[in-house]
C-alpha cells in the first residue's frame, strides 16, 4: 500500500515545466505572434548562413571564388578548404560544400515544419496565415532552385518525417524544377503586390514572379520566362537607380527583396566579408574581372575599391560600403536588374535579338557604356549579355556561375581557371551524406 | 598469527552454539547477576561483539550501540571477541564491565567500506569496490583529486587532459559503455556518478559556451576541481552490479563516492600545513633548428620551382633575420609554474559532539610566460552529534569552495611546436609586443586576451539517524549542491596585428554564467537482526531529487575604450547569446537485503525503481537490481587450520544498472527561441526531431572474483573477472542533413560489451619495530567489443563501427610507405578506383585505447621517515604527432624526424619531399596521413607518477605535538617510445601533464 502510494507520488513528482526558451510545437501555431517568430527564423536563416548569406556560407563568395570573380589570398596551408574552392580542387568532404548542403536542408526542414504547423493549426485564421504560408513556399522554392543548380539531382522533400528523409532518394533536376514551379504558382495566387513591410524585407508577388521567370529559363520555357519577367518590370514600384551608389542602399527603388539586419547598426555580411582596410584578409577581386571593366564603366568606380599598401594594390567589392555604423544598407537578394537580364535571356533564346539588345542597352547606358548595335547574332548577344551580367552582378549570389551554366558557357572559364574541368558544372554531394544515406549514390560525375 | 587463529576458532564455535543460547542460558546457579556494559574501540562503540561466559553456552552480542547485558555468576570469566581485535577475558566482579578494544597491529585491521547507502566490512563485501584513503591522497601537489588517484585502483582509468590547472579529465570505470562520448556528443553518455558526502555532485559539463576551447581541451573543466584533495578522507569507487545497482539508473558507468574528513572526539588539535611546488612541462619534442628549417624551406622552393617569395613568407624574404634561433618550447611553455598551498585544520569536541574545520587556499601559476593563475579557497566543516541516550545521531558537513582561473585565451603548446624557429622576438626592449613591422603574428598577443572562469561550489549535507526500535533505524539523508560557474573572455583590439588598424571598436567580450542547484531528500529505514547464525540487514529508502539549471551568455563588441571591456553594458553592440533554464526531477525507491549465514555465506540483494523526467511519459520508470554472493572459504572446516591461507573469499554478482545521461527535454516536440532576429522579431526554431519513444540505457554486469589473504594476510590479492553488456544505447542517432538535423534521440539496438580482468596484490614485505615496507600492485586488462548492431551496414554508424571489434577502433586509410620512385606517400586503394574516398578506402581498423594499465606502489617506513613511490603504466595505442602533420616545407616548424625526407638519394625516407604547398597532390596525400594508420601508434608509457618522502618529528618540550616535513614529486620520470609530446592527452596540441617538485610542512599542535 505504502509502496503503491509512493509510486503514485513519484509519478507526479517527476513532472517538469518547460524551460523558458522552449514552446510546444502545437502552441507555436496557436498564436499568430509565435507563428510569426517561427517565420522570422526562416528569414534570419536566409540572412545568416544560407546560400544567400553575404559571408563565407553564401554562394556570393563561394561561387565568386569558384569562377573568375574572386581570388583567394589565404595561405594554402592555413585555410585550405576555401582555397580548394578557389583552386577548383573540391573534394566531396570539402567543408564549404558540406556547409552549403547541410545549412540548406536544415533551413528547408524549418520551412516544411512551418508549413506543416500552420496548415494543421486550427487556431489561426486562414485569412491571416495564408500570406505567411505563401512566403514559406517562396522560400522553399528559392532554396531548391539554387541547390539543384549547384548539386544537380538532389533529394526533394516537403515533409518533416525523419524516417522518410533519412532514406530519401534523389529527384531529377527537371522534376525539381516542376515542383518549384508549383510552389511558386501557389504563392503567386496568394501574395499581393504590396509589401508586408515598406522596407521590402519580405517577398511580395514580384519576388515569386521573378523566381518563376528564372525557373522557366531553367526549364527552357522562354515565352513563360519572358511573360513573368515582364510582369515584374511592369510593376511601377521598381525603377533602375540612375545613381549607382544608391543601388545597394536600403531605400533603392530597384530593390525587389532585401534581408533585414540582425540588429540595427550591424553592417551587412557582405560589407563585413569583403571590405578590408590595409591588407586583404581572405579574398580580393580577380584581376580578370578588373580588366573586363571598360574604362568608362561607372560600376568599376562605384562598386569596386582599390586598396594600396607599400606599392602593392588589391581590389575588393564595394557594393556594400558600410563596414561600420551601418544605417542605410540591407543585403539585397533580388533587384530589378535581375528581371532585365531574365528578359534579355528569354528574348535572346527566342531569337528576338533586337528587343533583347534594347534591354541590354538600358543597363549599359546606366553604366556609362556605349549602346550595342541591334545587329548582333544570337550567340554574340548571349556573350554580350554574360559580359554585362558579370560586371553587374559580381559577387551577388553566384550570378556568374549560374548565368554561364544556363547558357552553356562554363567551359570558357578554362582559360582563366587552369584546373577547371567539365565536371565542375556541379559541386560534389557531401561525402558524409552519402555515407549516411547510400541512396544518394551515385556521386556527381567526376568526384 | 597464533592469536588470530585462536580467535577465529573461538568465534566459529561460539556462533555454532548461538542457536542453543536461549534455552540453556544461566544454568550455573550461583550468585547470578546481570552484567552490563559497553564495548568500544578507540573511536566508537562496537556492535556485534560476542560476549561469552567461558566454557559455557551462555553468551550474547552487543547491540548497535555496543551495549550488552548478560546473566552470569560472579567469579566466572567472560570473554569479548570481535574480528580484527584480540579477544579479551575478564573475571566478573562488578555488575558493570566496559571494554575498550585496542587495535592490534598483529591482527588484521577490519576495514569498513563506504558503499553509499550502507557501510560494509571489507570482509563481508559482496561487491567490487576500490578504495583510496587520505593516506595516499593528502599532500599530493595536485589540484584535482582524480590526479591523486591515478594509477592506484584496478579498473579505473584516468587521463588528464591538460597540464593547465582547472582542466578536464577522462575517467573510465571498466571501459566505455555508451557510444556517446565527449568527442561525439555534447552530453557524455559515459559520465560517472559523483557523490560527495551523500549528495550527488555535479558531473555534467560545467558549460557549453565553448569559450575555453582553445585553452582547455574539449572546453572541459572537471567539477571535482572544486574539492581540495586534502579534505578527502576516502574515495570509494563502485564497479560491479552488486555495488552499483542500488544507484539504479545512474550507476551504469560506476559511482565515485567521496567522503570528506570526519571529526573525532578528543582534545582540540590544530593542524597547519603549507607547501610550495614547482612544475615544468614533463616532456618536450625535438624540433628543427633554424639551419635545418631554412634548409627545408629552400629545398621546398627549389622542388616546387618557385623563385619569388610571396609577400607573407617573412621567414625568407628578408623581413626576419634568417639566422635567428629561438627554442619556442622553452620560450612559450618552458616556464616554471609555482603553486602554493596553505591549510588550517581544527578538530575537537567531546564524545557526544565533535567537529572538524578545515580551511585552505591554493594557487598555481602556469608554465606560459604570463602572469595568470589559478586560485582556490575552500572550507570544510564537519559536525557530529550523538544524543545522550545514543538513539539519535546527526552528522552534517559543509563543503564550500571558490575557484578563480585566469588564463591566457589560447594554449601556446601547439604554437610552441610549430612556430618558425627564426621568428622574431616576442617583445621589444621596452616590453611591448613585437609585431616586426606587421609581419609577425605574435603568439603573445593572446596574452592581451583573457579567459577567466569563476566557480563556486557548495555541498551541504545532513544525515540524521534515529533508533526507533532496538533493531530498527530511521535515517534521513538530505542536502544540496549548488554550483555556479561564470566565465569571461576579453578580447581587446590589441590582440590583433596593428596592421589591421583596429581600435577599441573591434574589441569584444563575452560573459556566460551557469548556475545549478540540486536538492536531495532520501528517507531510509534500516533493520538489523540476528537469529542465531542468521544475520539480516535490510534497508529500504527513497530518493527525491530536483535539479534546476540556469544559463545566461552575453556578448558585446565595439567599445569606446578598452578600459570598459569588462562591462558589456558599455559595448555599442550587445547580444544575448543564450538564456536558458532547465529542470530535472528524479524519484526512486530502493532496497537492500543482506543475509549472512554463519559468517560464511553472504547474500546481498539490491534493487531500485527509478523515475526520471528525461523520458516521455510512457517510458519514465525503469527497474534495476542485482544479486551478489560471497563465500568465505577460510571459515570452512577444511581450510580452517591450514597454515598459509589466512583469508579466502569467493564472490560473484550479477545485475543491471542504467543511464539517463541524455540531457533534459529531449523527448519533447518544441520550438526554441533563437538569438537571431529578423525585423525586430526574435526567431523561433524547431528544437529537435521529435521522438518521444526512447527509454533507459541498461548495462548488465557480471563479476566473479576471489579475494585471498596469505601467510597471515601479509600477502593479499584479489582477482576479478567481469563482463558488462550495455544495450538499448541512448544515442543521438546520426542522420543525413536531409532530415533537417544531424541526429535524432533514440535507443539504438546495439550492444557494447566491456569485459576484463583485474588483479591487485598487496604485500607486507618487511615489518618490524623500525621498518615497514609494503607494496601495492594493480593491473587491469580491459577489453571492449561491439557485440551486436543489427543492420550496421545500412545504418548511419557504418563508418565508425564494426561488429565484433572494439568501439575504440578507427577506420582509417592504410599507409603503405613512400613510393621510392616518386617520393609520394602511398595508401591502399581498397576499391581500386584510382582515387581515395573515405567511405570506400578507409578500411584499415586501428584501435585507439589501452590494452592494460595499472600501478605499482611501494611504501617504506623507517622509524619516522616514510618513502612512497608510485609507478603508473599504460600499454596503449593513440594518435602520434603525424596526426598533426602539416606539409613539410610550408610555413611552420617540424620535428627533427621530418629531416628524414625523400630525395633521389634517400628513397626509403620516412617523409615525402618538401614542398611549399603548390603541389596539391602531395598536399592531399599529406593530409591523408592524419587519417591513416600511420598516425596511430604505440603510446605506452611508464611514469613515476608520485614520489613522496616525509619525516615526522616529535618536538618534546614544546606545545607542538608533531612536525612533519615532506617532499612530493609528480610525474618526475616518464619512459615511453611515443612519437609526440606526451602519451597522456585528451586531444593533441594542448599542454601535457606537468612535472612537479613540492616541498611542504605540517604542524600539529
Amino acid at each position: 500500500m505504502l509502496i503503491l502510494l509512493s509510486i503514485q507520488s513519484c509519478e507526479s513528482f517527476i513532472e517538469i515545466d518547460l524551460p523558458d526558451n522552449q514552446i510546444n510545437t502545437e502552441d507555436v501555431f496557436k498564436d499568430i505572434n509565435t507563428a510569426k517568430a517561427a517565420l522570422a527564423n526562416l528569414y534570419s536563416n536566409v540572412r545568416n548562413n544560407s546560400p544567400f548569406s553575404g559571408n563565407s556560407n553564401g554562394i556570393g563568395l563561394l561561387l565568386g571564388l569558384y569562377t573568375d570573380e574572386l581570388e583567394s589570398v589565404v595561405d594554402a596551408g592555413s585555410n585550405t578548404e576555401i582555397f580548394f574552392v578557389y583552386n577548383n580542387t573540391l573534394l566531396p568532404s570539402n567543408k564549404n560544400t558540406v556547409n552549403l548542403w547541410n545549412n540548406s536542408y536544415k533551413h528547408i526542414y524549418s520551412i516544411n515544419a512551418f508549413i506543416e504547423g500552420l496548415t494543421t493549426s486550427n487556431y489561426i485564421d486562414d485569412n491571416k496565415n495564408i500570406h505567411f504560408l505563401a512566403e514559406a513556399y517562396v522560400l522553399r522554392a528559392l532554396y531548391y532552385q539554387y541547390l539543384t543548380q549547384i548539386f544537380g539531382n538532389i533529394p526533394y522533400t516537403t515533409t518533416t518525417d525523419y524516417r522518410y528523409n533519412t532514406t530519401i532518394t534523389k529527384t531529377k533536376v527537371e522534376d525539381i524544377l516542376i515542383y518549384i514551379e508549383q510552389d511558386l504558382k501557389t504563392a503567386l495566387e496568394i501574395l499581393p503586390l504590396e509589401y508586408r513591410s515598406p522596407e521590402r524585407i519580405y517577398p511580395n508577388k514580384s519576388v515569386a514572379e521573378l523566381l518563376l521567370a528564372k525557373n522557366y529559363l531553367l526549364q527552357k520555357q522562354y515565352a513563360q520566362a519572358e511573360f513573368f519577367a515582364r510582369k515584374v518590370l511592369e510593376n511601377t514600384s521598381y525603377t533602375l537607380e540612375t545613381d549607382l551608389n544608391k543601388v545597394f542602399k536600403k531605400t533603392a527603388k530597384s530593390t525587389i527583396w532585401q534581408l533585414g539586419l540582425n540588429a540595427s547598426g550591424n553592417s551587412t555580411l557582405e560589407a563585413a566579408t569583403y571590405i578590408f582596410n590595409n591588407y586583404p584578409n581572405n579574398q580580393i577581386i580577380n584581376n580578370t574581372l578588373i580588366n573586363h571593366f571598360n574604362p568608362t564603366d561607372k560600376r568599376r568606380e562605384a562598386w569596386v575599391k582599390e586598396v594600396t599598401q607599400n606599392d602593392e594594390h588589391w581590389f575588393h567589392p564595394f557594393k556594400y560600403k558600410n563596414n561600420e555604423n551601418n544605417t542605410d544598407e540591407y543585403s539585397i537578394v533580388f533587384r530589378i536588374e535581375d528581371a532585365y537580364f531574365i528578359l534579355i535571356e528569354a528574348l535572346a533564346n527566342q531569337n528576338r535579338t533586337i528587343e533583347a539588345t534594347k534591354y541590354l542597352n538600358t543597363i549599359r547606358q546606366r553604366a556609362g557604356l556605349i549602346e550595342l548595335h541591334d545587329t548582333l547574332s544570337q550567340s554574340a548577344l548571349v556573350d554580350e549579355m554574360l559580359n554585362e551580367s558579370q560586371k553587374e552582378f559580381f559577387c551577388e549570389h553566384g550570378h556568374r556561375f549560374f548565368d554561364l551554366k544556363r547558357n552553356n558557357r562554363l567551359h570558357t572559364l578554362k582559360t582563366i581557371k587552369l584546373n577547371w574541368k567539365d565536371k565542375h558544372n556541379l559541386f560534389p554531394i557531401p561525402e558524409n551524406e552519402i555515407l549516411l544515406n547510400p541512396k544518394l549514390l551515385p556521386q556527381n560525375e567526376g568526384y | 598469527m597464533k592469536n588470530y587463529f585462536h580467535q577465529r576458532q573461538y568465534l566459529c564455535i561460539t556462533f555454532g552454539l548461538l542457536l542453543y543460547m536461549m534455552p540453556y542460558g544461566s544454568i550455573y546457579a550461583q550468585t547470578i547477576i546481570t552484567l552490563t556494559g559497553t564495548v568500544k574501540d578507540t573511536e566508537a562503540p562496537l556492535p556485534g561483539v560476542t560476549v561469552w561466559e567461558k566454557d559455557s553456552s551462555n553468551g550474547t552480542m552487543t547491540d548497535e550501540n555496543g551495549n550488552y547485558s548478560l546473566e552470569i555468576a560472579k567469579g566466572r570469566t567472560v570473554t569479548f571477541s570481535f574480528i580484527g581485535y584480540k579477544t579479551q577475558a575478564h573475571i566478573v566482579r562488578e555488575t558493570m564491565l566496559n571494554i575498550t578494544f585496542q587495535s592490534d597491529q598483529t591482527v588484521l585491521e577490519e576495514v569498513v567500506i563506504n558503499a553509499g547507502y550502507y557501510n560494509v566490512k571489507d570482509r563481508e563485501r559482496t561487491g567490487s569496490i576500490a578504495r583510496v584513503t587520505a593516506k595516499d591522497i593528502e599532500f599530493q601537489p595536485v589540484i584535482n583529486p582524480l590526479q591523486a588517484i591515478q594509477g592506484r585502483m584496478a579498473g579505473v582509468n584516468i587521463t588528464q587532459y591538460s597540464g593547465i590547472p582547472g582542466g578536464g579529465f577522462d575517467v573510465q570505470i571498466r571501459g566505455q559503455n555508451s557510444l556517446r562520448n565527449k568527442r561525439n556528443s555534447l552530453i557524455d553518455g559515459n559520465r560517472l556518478l559523483f557523490i560527495v558526502d551523500g549528495i550527488p555532485f555535479l558531473s555534467d559539463r560545467m558549460t557549453n559556451s565553448g569559450f575555453s576551447a582553445s585553452v582547455l581541451p574539449l572546453a572541459d573543466s572537471n567539477p571535482l576541481n572544486a574539492i581540495d584533495p586534502n579534505n578527502i578522507e576516502s574515495i570509494e569507487i563502485l564497479k560491479d552490479a552488486d555495488a552499483t545497482a542500488i544507484y539504479g539508473s545512474r550507476g551504469a558507468n560506476g559511482v565515485v563516492l567521496i567522503t570528506t574528513k570526519r571529526s573525532k572526539a578528543g582534545k582540540t588539535k590544530f593542524t597547519l600545513s603549507s607547501s610550495t611546488a614547482f612544475s615544468k612541462v614533463a616532456s618536450k619534442m625535438k624540433l628543427m633548428n633554424t639551419e635545418q628549417y631554412n634548409q627545408m624551406r629552400d629545398e621546398a622552393f627549389a622542388k616546387d620551382g618557385i623563385v619569388a617569395y610571396l609577400p607573407y613568407f617573412h621567414d625568407l624574404n628578408g623581413n626576419w633575420d634568417r639566422n635567428r634561433y629561438t627554442d619556442w618550447q622553452e620560450e612559450l611553455i618552458g616556464g616554471t609554474a609555482i603553486s602554493k598551498n596553505i591549510q588550517l585544520g581544527i578538530n575537537g569536541g567531546n564524545e557526544r559532539t565533535h567537529f572538524y574545520i578545515s580551511t585552505g587556499h591554493s594557487e598555481e601559476t602556469t608554465v606560459f610566460p604570463t602572469d595568470n593563475s589559478y586560485k582556490r579557497n575552500n572550507v570544510l566543516l564537519n559536525l557530529n552529534h550523538t544524543s545522550s541516550n545514543e538513539k539519535l545521531k546527526i552528522r552534517t558537513s559543509l563543503l564550500y569552495s571558490d575557484q578563480q582561473n585566469n588564463l591566457i585565451q589560447k594554449d601556446l603548446t601547439a604554437t610552441a611546436l610549430t612556430l618558425i624557429p627564426n621568428a622574431p622576438a616576442l617583445y621589444h626592449k621596452n616590453k611591448t609586443l613585437n609585431w616586426q613591422d606587421d609581419t609577425f603574428e605574435n603568439p603573445m598577443a593572446y596574452n592581451e586576451a583573457l579567459y577567466q572562469n569563476k566557480n563556486r561550489a557548495l555541498v551541504l549535507n545532513a544525515n540524521i539517524n534515529y533508533q526507533i526500535f532496538p533493531n530498527t533505524y530511521l535515517r534521513l539523508n538530505a542536502g544540496l549542491n549548488n554550483n555556479s560557474f561564470n566565465e569571461i573572455t576579453l578580447t581587446p583590439h590589441t590582440v590583433y596585428n596593428p596592421k589591421l588598424n583596429y581600435t577599441s571598436a573591434n574589441s569584444s567580450s563575452e560573459n556566460a554564467s551557469y548556475n545549478t542547484d540540486s536538492y536531495l531528500v532520501e528517507p531510509q529505514l534500516n533493520w538489523l537482526k540476528k537469529y542465531g547464525p542468521h544475520s539480516f540487514n535490510a534497508l529500504v529508502g527513497g530518493t527525491f531529487q530536483i535539479k534546476n539549471h540556469n544559463s545566461l551568455a552575453l556578448s558585446g563588441t565595439n567599445f569606446s575604450s578598452d578600459a570598459l571591456i569588462t562591462n558589456i553594458a558599455a559595448a555599442k553592440t550587445k547580444s544575448i547569446n543564450q538564456i536558458g533554464n532547465s529542470q530535472y526531477k528524479y524519484a526512486a525507491l530502493f532496497a537492500r537485503l543482506n543475509y549472512i549465514y554463519d559468517y560464511r555465506y553472504i547474500l546481498n540483494l539490491t534493487g531500485r525503481r527509478d523515475g526520471s523526467s528525461r523520458f516521455g511519459t510512457a517510458n519514465r520508470f525503469g527497474n534495476f537490481g542485482a544479486v551478489g554472493a560471497a563465500w568465505l572459504i577460510t571459515e570452512e572446516n577444511f581450510l580452517k587450520n591450514n597454515s598459509w591461507l589466512s583469508f579466502g573469499k569467493l564472490r560473484a554478482s550479477y545485475g543491471t544498472s542504467g543511464s539517463d545521461n541524455i540531457g533534459d527535454y529531449q523527448y519533447l516536440d518544441t520550438y526554441t527561441v533563437s538569438s537571431a532576429r529578423y525585423d525586430e522579431i526574435a526567431g523561433m526554431m524547431p528544437s529537435r526531431l521529435y521522438n518521444p519513444n526512447f527509454s533507459w540505457e541498461k548495462t548488465t554486469k557480471l563479476e566473479i572474483a576471489a579475494d585471498l589473504g596469505l601467510f597471515d594476510d601479509r600477502i593479499k590479492t584479489s582477482i576479478a573477472w567481469y563482463k558488462n553488456r550495455s544495450s538499448n544505447q541512448l544515442v543521438g542517432y546520426p542522420l543525413p542533413s536531409t532530415t533537417g538535423f544531424n541526429s535524432v534521440q533514440a535507443n539504438l539496438n546495439a550492444t557494447v560489451e566491456n569485459s576484463g580482468w583485474e588483479f591487485t596484490l598487496n604485500t607486507i614485505n618487511m615489518q618490524n619495530r623500525d621498518w615497514n615496507w609494503t607494496t601495492n600492485f594493480n593491473i587491469s586488462f580491459p577489453s571492449n567489443k561491439l557485440v551486436s548492431f543489427p543492420n550496421l551496414e545500412g545504418s548511419t554508424y557504418a563508418s565508425q563501427f564494426v561488429v565484433g571489434k572494439s568501439t575504440n577502433i578507427r577506420k582509417v586509410y592504410h599507409y603503405q610507405g613512400i613510393d621510392p620512385e616518386t617520393g609520394l606517400y602511398r595508401f591502399t586503394d581498397y576499391n581500386n578506383d584510382g582515387k581515395f574516398t573515405s567511405s570506400e578506402d578507409k578500411q584499415m581498423l586501428k584501435e585507439v585505447g589501452t590494452k592494460y594499465y595499472g600501478g605499482l606502489q611501494n611504501t617504506i617506513n623507517y622509524k619516522n621517515i616514510s618513502l612512497d613511490f608510485l609507478f603508473q603504466f599504460d600499454q596503449q595505442q593513440n594518435y602520434n604527432y603525424d596526426y598533426n602533420l602539416t606539409l613539410p616545407g610550408t610555413l611552420g616548424n617540424q620535428p627533427v624526424e621530418v629531416l628524414d625526407h625523400w630525395s633521389a638519394s634517400n628513397q626509403n625516407a620516412k617523409y615525402s619531399f618538401y614542398s611549399i604547398g603548390t603541389d596539391y597532390v602531395l598536399y592531399n596525400l599529406t593530409q591523408m596521413i592524419s587519417e591513416s594508420d600511420r598516425a596511430i601508434s604505440d603510446a605506452s608509457y611508464i611514469r613515476l607518477k608520485n614520489i613522496s618522502l616525509s619525516c615526522t618529528l616529535k618536538v618534546p618540550q614544546s606545545k607542538m605535538e608533531s612536525l612533519r616535513l615532506y617532499f612530493q614529486g609528480q610525474n618526475l620520470l616518464t619512459i615511453t617510445n611515443y612519437y609526440g609530446l606526451d602519451p597522456e592527452f585528451g586531444i593533441m596540441g594542448y599542454l601535457p601533464p606537468l612535472k612537479t617538485y613540492a616541498f611542504g610542512i605540517q604542524l600539529t599542535f
